[in-house]
């Protein structure tokens, strides 16, 4: 299985670096079959990786989350937004279903986020969400059924 | 050319359009109404994130090219070369002193950010406003509509996108806080095994940016009054070119021409910037309000980005892209091209240039040199100026003995268009607001102005469940006549 997991977010911007600090920590451990990549937002090439996947794990600051975070399944759809360069997780994989006919399952993890400033480094409460999200995020890629473990952590969050 | 008034008067009614955040930076326009239902004026706030000029001070000098980077995630690139090229001068080197494959690496970095710039706009942000309408419904106002109906145009888009991300990757480093270019040089050149994988698609990638060009053509053709009309005003324009004139996106000097033609300044150098360029700021913006000083604060106000440049330069240096500048110059006679709608067909001229200078770079055997970088004797301040996708971006450092950034001012593109953009939607609220009920298809044509400019409201973060738009009608009493909310779900 192609297992594809998405970090977005800017370190420079304290808390909007949830996505990139963790999937930087997915990338230290190496795991087979796991490809990551790391950009400050979602755009519409992210759509030609996403169709070469099998299953897509999408790591992002929240500010709509609760804390520590959320773990859901996302589904294709159109959200536009006023004269913004960057796209929502649901828009790239219904531009990937579009363009490339294929919609492999895909998941959000969305780490609560408490400050969005200038400034480098993670809030304290961000660094909390984020060490139990890491604990979640490693358990989940470490699965022997990983698509399967991935719709049920998204049941038990969403019960 | 008259600026717009600093402070509402009694017995207007304010539209708002007010996305509600800060985090991933907004837009606000407020359109003020008199009494009899008509436009008296407008503002487009942006709010600009100011602080991070003072983030920078006190930083060894050689970060700022990577810390800048944080300002934007739509154009870190433009930022990251702006700052190394401020920098070079601080080491040194000055403008002229890179080695060959120096920079040439850094126009090969630069040339791939503008074709993925230029190419997400047309296809993500304007397509749809071409394809469907200015005044078509919400829904269809996305790339996926595109997608839908033209499915061909928008795996076009994907790819040229993504192309240009994959050579900005070969450059900078990495996507995201690349460390490609630094004070003096850079620091890796391009191998063999990248060039080859970026020849491999590049004839293809000219031809999908000459498919662009022409699309863009084909749009106008069907309705040329409308097209010149929307939101068209006369202004300055500015832009750097290079020395004999020619579009120069990564260096040059600065060329002012006004709305006939004749020039204001020409071959102002970079460090100079200041004695031309003044910068106002009115109490109601955070945004800062440039101006050329020769003509005053009033009417010195200009244009930058893709229309600006091509009405400033004398002629691209790369035949396909020279060929449909000739094109577009005869379309108003020679005369500066003043209308809004029009900086698309200038991007996509634009984009046409750097696949072709893309293709030029990729065959040039320095891009393997191994002369990276260069010192000279360090001085103390340093401008650097680039053409972002957007307009001129200025960046501007001084540096102590100990080597920390003791000042910096930028003035980036959108910026630069602030004057411009409020003309632009002041056009088209005079055309199409009347009466006290807001109409979606205002709030489409106030964005389908802006959007013109491709300006850059996200400020480099986004979270998630952000950004939505508002729009409102209220009294001077602050009474809400009537309101228009476009959440992110586009419903």
């Amino acid at each position: 299985m192609r297992v594809l997991v998405i970090g977005i977010g800017n370190p420079g911007r304290t808390d909007d670096g949830l996505g990139p600090a963790l999937v930087e920590a997915v990338e230290s451990w190496s795991l087979p079959g796991i490809k990551t990549t790391i950009n400050y937002q979602l755009n519409i090439e992210d759509a030609a990786d996403v169709a070469e996947s099998d299953l897509v794990i999408f790591v992002d600051a929240s500010v709509k989350a609760g804390a520590p975070f959320d773990f859901y399944q996302a589904a294709a759809a159109a959200k536009s937004r006023f004269t913004t360069h960057a796209m929502e997780p649901e828009s790239v994989l219904a531009l990937c279903r579009q363009v490339y006919h294929k919609e492999p399952p895909a998941f959000i993890l969305g780490v609560r986020g408490e400050s969005f400033e200038l400034a480098e480094g993670i809030s304290e409460p961000g660094k909390k969400h984020c060490q139990q999200a890491e604990r979640f995020l490693r358990d989940l890629l470490n699965s022997d059924s990983l698509l399967e473990r991935c719709r049920q952590k998204a049941a038990e969050r969403r019960s | 050319m008259e600026p717009y008034a600093q402070h509402l008067e009694k017995h207007m009614r304010k539209v708002v359009i007010d996305p509600v955040t800060r985090v991933e930076g907004h837009g606000k326009v407020t359109i003020v109404q008199d009494d009899e239902g008509h436009i008296d004026r407008t503002r487009l706030l942006i709010v600009e994130f100011r602080g991070f000029e003072r983030f920078v001070q006190g930083r060894p000098y050689w970060e700022a090219p990577v810390v800048v980077q944080r300002l934007c995630g739509i154009c870190p690139v433009s930022h990251h070369l702006a700052a190394a090229k401020a920098m070079d001068v601080v080491v040194g080197v000055g403008p002229d002193g890179l080695s060959p494959t120096a920079e040439k690496m850094r126009r090969l970095m630069h040339y791939g950010q503008m074709l993925q710039s230029h190419a997400l706009h047309f296809y993500h942000l304007c397509s749809p406003d071409l394809l469907f309408g200015f005044d078509s419904a919400v829904m269809k106002r996305n790339v996926l509509a595109v997608a839908a109906e033209y499915p061909d145009l928008a795996y076009q888009g994907i790819m040229l996108r993504k192309y240009g991300q994959e050579i900005i990757k070969s450059t900078a480093g990495k996507k995201i806080h690349g460390t490609g270019a630094i004070p003096g040089g850079i620091n890796k050149n391009l191998s063999t095994a990248e060039r080859d994988s970026h020849l491999k698609d590049i004839d293809r990638i000219i031809d999908w940016s000459k498919a662009s060009v022409d699309l863009v053509k084909k749009v106008h053709g069907q309705n040329p009054d409308y097209f010149d009309g929307f939101a068209s005003f006369e202004s300055n324009h500015l832009s750097i070119v290079r020395k004999d004139g020619a579009l120069d996106l990564y260096h040059g000097n600065l060329r002012a021409v006004d709305k006939d033609g004749e020039k204001i300044f020409d071959q102002v150098e970079p460090a100079d910037y200041l004695e031309h360029i003044g910068e106002e700021i009115k109490s109601w913006s955070y945004m800062k309000f440039p101006f050329i000083r020769k003509l005053g604060k009033r009417k010195g106000w200009y244009r930058v980005g893709p229309l600006a440049r091509l009405n400033c330069c004398d002629f691209i240096p790369s035949p396909l892209a020279q060929k449909e500048f000739e094109e577009f110059r005869a379309y108003t006679g020679g005369k500066p091209n003043n209308f809004s709608l029009h900086y698309h067909w200038a991007r996509m001229i634009e984009m046409l240039h750097s696949a072709e200078m893309i293709k030029e770079l990729l065959t040039d055997k320095d891009l393997q040199g191994t002369d990276l970088v260069r010192m000279g004797k360090k001085t103390h301040e340093g401008v650097g100026l680039i053409e972002a996708p957007r307009g001129t971006l200025f960046h501007h450092y001084k540096v102590d003995d100990r080597d920390q950034i003791t000042m910096c001012n930028l003035i980036v593109s959108t910026t630069n268009n602030n004057e411009p953009m409020n003309s632009a939607v002041a056009k088209v609220a005079d055309q199409h607001l009347e009466g006290k009920k807001i109409t979606e298809d205002l709030l489409n044509y106030v964005e389908v102005a802006i959007r013109a400019y491709d300006p850059c409201l996200s400020c480099a973060t986004h979270a998630l469940g952000r950004m939505p738009l508002k729009l409102e009608l209220r009294d001077t009493r602050g009474n809400l006549i009537h309101s228009l909310i476009r959440g992110a779900s586009g419903s």
